[in-house]
């Protein structure tokens, strides 16, 4: 199984999630939340 | 283990082998066995990238690290995701464009042969040994706790992931590093549950959070500043940046694992989900560490976890002393737990007054039980001179084999298992690819089919495998020689991540410059380890920043060492000529 071929400069879309900077934003978002709720949860019961 | 154990771990091993062994079955060139035909869909990718990193010590070790120090360690992973975006946006579409089969292709392209080889040889040694020690250590764990025979264990892990690994190559390890990441899946969120409902029925699930959280096991964050401290938030966001942009941008065993995608897309997609999911993975696992913590607080708790190193005390001249501190130990440890119910009561009465003293009781008596296991440490350490007195690998498997129910022991096993031949195969996999493709068809300057370099690559994942294992099995007489090899893999990931920096984003910087760079950043990171503090995930950063100082520092000064070298390379029977440079 192979790609479908894109001309040259064009980049694939994604399977899912509409482009790139979104996903790329979703894994950063994801990481600061994650640091704020460790954050929260440090501070709640420690 | 009962026979359901021995039933569900032999199955899991079985159809793991068969599986690897029948998804590889069709490889008719270099394409096919060390790029699996670029096949892989996107979720394939990721699992294999997350199985390949987590070796069985991660899950041995890990849950142990929570119960002895808390669930800072979950900071060393902060910076992985950031690095996950870095890779998808450069070096993915790089490499995919240039169709390479190993990482250290492309700096031959950029630089030279020189710098090609010295890198591609770095990795070789460096992950050659470290493989030898990831079928090692959890070998040594299960034989300690199991009574099975070390060299034993070692040749059955060794020869299992050899068996599919060499027949089926880089298809065989992809497609089983999945499955091997749903039994790890498996087993951990089974062992959580377990682990929950396991604790007293008067002991609620927010009754143990609360209680570990009050004895120091739930710190997942710390945000000062301290060179010397090994997890905290800076050095895990910036130290482990960097770690994870070498490890995964560079090294072998993981590059080979995207490269196996698809399309570009695919293979950025499996690596952005490693981001996703990586962090939350890993506090997971801690938080099992501290639930049989928890746990720990109200069932019975050895002094000291590693069963063999006890007996030998228990048979040496202090083994009187030894056992006063464990009577010493189990009267603390019943104190705590009378306090620790009383505080919970308290708190559930609404009595705060009562509850803070009660926390305040359970603190100082905690003080006492780490006062007094500490001395039984230092007992270990004297008896046993070999020994670093400690037993944080032993902990979470102890709980397993003690108190899970039947089946469930053979599942972690099968986890434990799972997660060290799915590491150690795509190590396999890497080193032959490497041997291959960046020295045997670099340098044999005969027209082979591919035929016969399918049958090298195979031959010579059998040979790495051998040599793992032999190393595997001396491994237990290196002793401290050991702990250095493990933390082999930062004293070189900066220097190589240095090369690779300066290949993807300084133009002007030629081979010359790049090689003696590279040798004064290996330098500056040895200097780091030998004389300073320095805690070892920043001689990540030390080793790139030096590297890139150097060279960069050379180019711009224009010396004969930063002009192009007159004999410079420029093709590769490997790599046909790009229709044009992006650098």
């Amino acid at each position: 199984m192979t790609a479908r071929r894109l001309p040259q400069g064009e980049e694939e879309p994604p399977p899912f999630g509409g482009s790139w900077v979104i996903l790329y934003a979703l894994v950063l978002l994801n990481l600061a939340v994650m640091i704020l709720l460790f954050y929260a949860f440090t501070r709640a019961f420690s | 283990m009962r026979g359901l154990d021995w039933l569900v771990l032999v199955a899991s091993l079985a159809f793991i082998v068969a599986y690897g062994v029948w998804k590889g079955r069709r490889n008719r060139d270099l394409n096919g066995y060390i790029l699996g035909d670029q096949s892989m869909r996107w979720y394939t990718v990721a699992f294999s990238i997350m199985a390949t990193q987590a070796s069985a010590i991660t899950f041995i070790s890990t849950p142990g690290q929570a119960y002895v120090d808390g669930m800072r360690f979950v900071q060393f992973y902060f910076g992985l995701p950031l690095a996950m975006v870095v890779l998808s946006v450069t070096v993915v579409p790089l490499y995919r464009r240039l169709k390479v089969y190993t990482a250290y292709e492309f700096l031959e392209r950029r630089f030279d042969v020189r710098v090609r080889s010295l890198a591609a040889l770095l990795f070789l040694v460096q992950r050659g040994l470290a493989c030898g020690l990831t079928i090692y250590a959890p070998a040594v764990v299960l034989s300690v706790l199991l009574g099975w025979n070390l060299y034993v264990t070692n040749l059955v892990i060794g020869a299992l992931v050899v068996v599919y690994t060499a027949s089926g190559g880089t298809k065989a390890v992809s497609h089983t590093n999945f499955w091997q990441m749903v039994i790890i899946l498996g087993g951990l969120f089974t062992t959580l549950i377990i682990a929950v409902t396991l604790l007293p029925q008067n002991v609620s699930f927010g009754d143990a959070v609360h209680v570990a959280g009050l004895m120091g096991r739930l710190n997942a964050i710390d945000f000062s500043f301290d060179w010397k401290n090994r997890y905290t938030f800076w050095s895990g966001l910036i130290g482990g940046f960097f770690l994870a942009l070498s490890y995964f941008g560079t090294d072998q065993s993981q590059v080979g694992r995207y490269l196996s995608g698809q399309s570009v897309a695919q293979s950025r997609i499996g690596l952005l989900f490693n981001g996703l999911v990586k962090v939350p993975m890993q506090f997971v696992i801690l938080f099992i560490g501290a639930m049989v913590f928890v746990f720990h607080q109200f069932n019975p708790t050895p002094i000291y976890f590693n069963p063999v190193e006890t007996r030998q005390v228990e048979t040496s001249v202090r083994a009187g002393e030894f056992h006063a501190l464990q009577e010493q130990y189990d009267h603390l440890s019943e104190a705590k737990q009378s306090e620790i119910l009383a505080m919970l009561e308290a708190r559930r009465a609404g009595n705060e007054a009562a509850a803070v003293a009660g926390a305040k009781s359970v603190a100082e008596i905690q003080a006492d039980a780490l006062r007094t296991r500490e001395q039984a440490k230092e007992i270990v350490r004297q008896v046993n001179p070999r020994s670093d007195g400690n037993d944080v690998n032993y902990i979470f498997l102890s709980f397993v084999l003690r108190y899970l129910p039947v089946g469930v022991v053979g599942l972690v096993l099968a986890m434990i298992f799972a997660a060290s031949m799915s590491s150690t195969a795509s190590e396999l996999n890497a080193l032959a690819s490497t041997t291959v493709v960046d020295f045997y068809r670099r340098f044999d300057k005969r027209e082979r089919s591919e035929r016969h370099l399918v049958a090298v690559s195979k031959a010579a994942t059998v040979i790495w495998g051998g040599l793992a294992i032999l190393f595997a099995e001396y491994a237990n007489r290196l002793g401290s020689l050991v702990e250095a090899v493990n933390i082999l893999g930062s004293l070189f990931y900066g220097t190589i991540l240095g090369i690779f920096l300066l290949a993807f984003y300084f133009k002007p910087v030629r081979g010359n410059a790049v090689f003696l760079g590279a040798l004064i950043g290996e330098g500056a990171v040895i200097l780091c380890f030998t004389v300073t503090k320095i805690s070892f995930l920043w001689y990540n950063v030390v080793g790139c920043v030096v590297t890139i100082a150097v060279a960069v520092a050379i180019t711009v000064l224009g010396g004969r060492l930063g002009r192009p070298d007159p004999r410079k390379i420029t093709s590769s029977p490997s790599i046909p000529p790009p229709a044009s440079r992006s650098w």
